[in-house]
């Protein structure tokens, strides 16, 4: 049984390896984009046309959350009962942040989307903005999730 | 700003503000009890036996439910008065707003030992 739960949780991970590459090459192309193409590894990032990982990211996340939702039980009974018998508190608290930032970005995905469907210079800020909050919350998620498999993860 | 940006807006915006307080008093619409496999509605007690109870699913289905009720009532808006609103601004503001908020309630577990 935790077997299956432990193959569902590594390709809720490898999703969000997916999502964490997607997500900051658009960010950091809304955030920080090129006026002329330039060489080398971060000017290739910055140069990157956002509008073409949208669907990608909203796509990535929906995914990676309903697995999350579906191992999210797991973790209640197996994994929080021993940061709290352990006192980790921190991780605890991190995870709890990891849940509700990722509720929120949930809510975001419909203007993320229209936004970057007719991105022009008028909705500028608020899609960099909007795309850094899912960026932010995507990465949280991600360190989040590693420290708590580090304390508690397959094999432990 | 088109009508249906204008309205995922009021989504990402109804959804911030009734998921903040949510979480904090815990409006939750909805408690699973993961060892039992029972769903309950409204705030329940953990069931005996040291079963504990999720209300996270809870908070989100108040907040979604909540924020599709207040952008059904947008929409019946005219479009000439909600154009006075600067919806851009408020997607990200209000958003970050609640992180904030959450933040300052989760902040117990960054300072307990």
């Amino acid at each position: 049984m935790l077997i299956g739960w432990s193959i569902l949780l590594i390709i809720h991970g490898i999703l969000a390896v997916f999502l964490l590459g997607a997500i900051t090459h658009q960010a950091v192309g809304a955030a920080w984009p090129v006026t002329k193409r330039s060489p080398g590894f971060v000017g290739a990032i910055r140069s990157v046309n956002g509008m073409n990982y949208t669907n990608v990211v909203i796509g990535l996340f929906v995914a990676t959350f309903l697995l999350g939702c579906m191992i999210y039980p797991t973790y209640r009974i197996s994994v929080r009962t021993i940061l709290q018998e352990y006192r980790f508190f921190k991780p605890e608290g991190m995870f709890e942040m990891k849940e509700h930032l990722l509720a929120l970005s949930l809510a975001l995905l419909p203007v993320h989307w229209l936004f970057w469907r007719k991105a022009s210079d008028a909705n500028r800020v608020a899609r960099s903005l909007v795309t850094g909050i899912l960026a932010v919350a995507v990465w949280w998620s991600f360190l989040t999730g590693h420290i708590i498999n580090n304390i508690r993860g397959f094999g432990s | 700003m088109t009508k249906a940006e204008r309205l995922a807006a009021i989504f990402a915006i109804a959804f911030a503000i009734i998921y903040a307080p949510t979480m904090d008093y815990n409006w939750t619409l909805a408690t699973y009890h993961p060892i039992q496999g029972i769903w309950q509605f409204g705030r329940a007690p953990p069931l005996s036996g040291g079963s504990p109870a999720m209300y996270w699913y809870g908070f989100v289905f108040t907040a979604a439910l909540g924020a599709l009720a207040v952008t059904a009532l947008a929409a019946l808006i005219p479009d000439k008065l909600m154009d006075r609103m600067p919806w851009r601004s408020l997607t990200w503001l209000v958003p970050i707003c609640a992180i904030i908020y959450v933040g300052y309630v989760l902040l117990p577990y960054a300072t307990k030992s």
